[in-house]
């Protein structure tokens, strides 16, 4: 339920373009990444860990381009 | 190799280069959170609060959200990391969604290091909560904060239920404030059903100064303000 000043037709519109992300092992962490329109190139949606050290890493924040070397790049 | 970011690139950006560059440009689209390089490590950290809280439901990509998944963890991290002592919540925020608003909220408030929180530009609706669980909160002279009721869209089954459920989650808030500021229950709900000051909607905008005198914030003030009362409190901590 959203508690916010911003109108929901605003908040909602484009519902349509929200992507489900994949789930891939990146530097050995479990992560949610969307892809992005070049292969191997995802964009990190959320991480998937209990050790919550690793959310203050700058590898692991939301939003980080992860790219994959190319022989990865379709598993 | 060793880059000396002191003299001009020359030639081609090298690749590593220019995926630092977009990660942190990505960063800064995606959490509002910019990552600046530094040789040591901070001893107060900073978390920010931006655009919409997005809690149990994914929004859409023109939404810029703060995504409570990945600030619950960093919240007990900084709390259980020894060399961090103290946190600085910086908010900017149109509210969100009521349950990972409250969530984040709980979790500052039970934190036992020195937290200290700094309303900019806005602190609406579920950003209430947020920016009163800080142990001591400052608002920018020309920061505001929206005090409404919580609606609900889409489909309405039955309405008394409704009602009553709506009343609930009110309610949650309404406690919460009343229980980290100096705002009394029926002042803060006087302010959320107030008509004739919002054009859309009943509720009321506080200034900072506003936001002050009803006791939901503790003083008006800046980035040099609320970091030397973090550090006064860190200080205190350690005296203890």
């Amino acid at each position: 339920m959203l508690y916010t000043i911003v109108p929901p037709e605003f908040v909602w519109q484009n519902s349509d373009r929200i992507s489900a992300p994949k789930e891939l092992t990146y530097r050995g962490q479990k992560v949610l990444a969307e892809p992005l329109s070049r292969p191997g190139e995802y964009r990190l949606v959320q991480l998937i860990s209990s050790d919550p050290a690793l959310f203050l890493s700058p590898d692991f924040q939301p939003g980080t381009i992860i790219r994959f070397p190319a022989q990865q790049k379709d598993s | 190799m060793q880059y000396n970011h002191h003299q001009p690139i020359e030639g081609p950006i090298s690749q590593e280069e220019s995926q630092e560059q977009d990660n942190s440009l990505a960063n800064l689209e995606e959490t509002g959170q910019l990552q600046l390089p530094s040789t040591t490590e901070s001893e107060l950290h900073c978390m920010t609060i931006i655009g919409q809280i997005e809690g149990h439901m994914v929004l859409p990509p023109q939404n810029k959200t703060t995504k409570y998944e990945h600030i619950l963890p960093q919240l007990v991290a900084i709390e259980q990391n020894p060399k961090i002592h103290g946190l600085l919540l910086l908010l900017n925020t149109v509210g969100g969604d009521v349950e990972a608003g409250l969530a984040i909220a709980e979790m500052i408030a039970s934190m036992t290091k020195p937290t200290v929180s700094l309303v900019l530009g806005g602190g609406h609706s579920i950003g209430g909560p947020i920016a009163v669980a800080t142990d001591y909160s400052f608002i920018a002279e020309t920061a505001t904060m929206t005090i409404h009721p919580i609606r609900l869209t889409g489909m309405v089954i039955g309405v008394p239920q409704t009602y009553e459920y709506l009343d609930k989650m009110q309610e949650r808030v309404v406690r919460f404030v009343v229980n980290h500021s100096s705002i009394s229950a029926e002042r803060f709900r006087e302010l959320m059903f107030r008509t004739g000051e919002l054009a859309r909607d009943i509720g009321t905008i506080l200034s900072g100064p506003e936001a002050v005198k009803e006791g939901l914030i503790n003083e008006i003030g800046g980035i040099g303000q609320a970091l030397s009362k973090l550090r006064e409190l860190v200080n205190q901590g350690r005296k203890r």
